[in-house]
């Protein structure tokens, strides 16, 4: 099959560990974000040399949305740590919400790794971006009260 | 025109990731590190549930945009999507195959619809991809 035939399919009409990685590398950077998103973890699970590269040309070029960006990190993460740190030090004063949740996630399930420096350092930035960003919630509460009886999604 | 693009993906319709059994490969990720680490179908299968997990979450958020723009999981409404992408598709040409923008007019408000195209070699088109921006209110 051709990848304009796949991308046609749906993520569940897919066998990704049936796929050559040349399709897969080429369907992880497509615009079907379902099938991108799949191909991806496939890569990653087959432990593909080209998996670290795939994942990080999607986080240079903030590629797709950020399921996949999360789905990156995680893959750059377990095949080229060095550069996971890397782009966490540097996007971590300035990235969404999204993403600080998804580096925390990692941070979190990733624990051991995190308790010596240079690691250390950025798992304490990511989470005073994260109180940061829970405070200037909290002053909007404040600012914008709700109304008694109504509750948001948002954890206190 | 893939009609389960629009009717799973849009929908919210893609399938739920088993959340406990997520819950569990974290916690003894985290927990008993050697104990993870001596089963590699640990490793596998949580790579496996969090693309799913992305995927069902990403999925809801389509249907989120929908529901902002005031419409249902109905086959009406999805009659309606279709519609609008059908009459994308006769616009697009070979030039402007990647992540056409169109405007959905839903009862609410208004839904940008990103499409992506692929020309058949009789010539005809097929919608390869969906993404659905819901418009930003002001205040937003």
């Amino acid at each position: 099959m051709t990848i304009n035939e796949l991308l046609m399919l749906t993520d569940d009409q897919i066998e990704y560990h049936g796929l050559p990685e040349d399709i897969l590398k080429e369907l992880a950077l497509s615009e079907e974000l379902f099938i991108a998103t799949s191909a991806l973890t496939e890569l990653s699970i087959r432990k593909s040399p080209g998996a670290a590269a795939v994942a990080w040309e999607i986080l240079s070029k903030a590629h797709g949305d950020h399921h996949l960006q999360a789905t990156a990190i995680g893959v750059l993460f377990k095949m080229n740590r060095r550069q996971a740190m890397e782009f966490m030090r540097q996007q971590a004063p300035h990235c969404e919400a999204d993403m600080l949740n998804t580096m925390m996630e990692l941070i979190t399930e990733n624990a051991p790794e995190f308790k010596a420096e240079p690691a250390l350092s950025i798992a304490r930035f990511v989470a005073e971006r994260l109180q940061e960003l829970d405070g200037v919630k909290n002053q909007l509460r404040e600012i914008f009260p709700l109304p008694a009886g109504v509750r948001t999604g948002v954890p206190a | 025109m893939p009609v389960a693009k629009v009717a799973i993906y849009a929908m919210g319709k893609y399938k739920k990731y088993p959340e406990e059994e997520l819950r569990q490969l974290q916690e003894l990720k985290q927990k008993d590190r050697k104990s993870f680490d001596a089963d590699s179908e640990n490793e596998r299968r949580l790579e496996e549930i969090k693309k799913l997990k992305h995927n069902y979450e990403r999925s809801q958020e389509m249907f989120e945009s929908i529901k902002k723009a005031g419409m249902t999981d109905s086959i009406e409404d999805i009659g309606a999507i279709i519609k609008h992408l059908l009459s994308v598709g006769e616009k697009v040409e070979v030039q402007n195959l990647v992540k056409y923008p169109s405007q959905f007019d839903g009862p609410l408000g208004q839904l940008t619809v990103l499409s992506t195209w692929t020309v058949l070699p009789d010539g005809a088109r097929y919608l390869s991809t969906l993404q659905l921006i819901p418009q930003k209110k002001e205040n937003e």
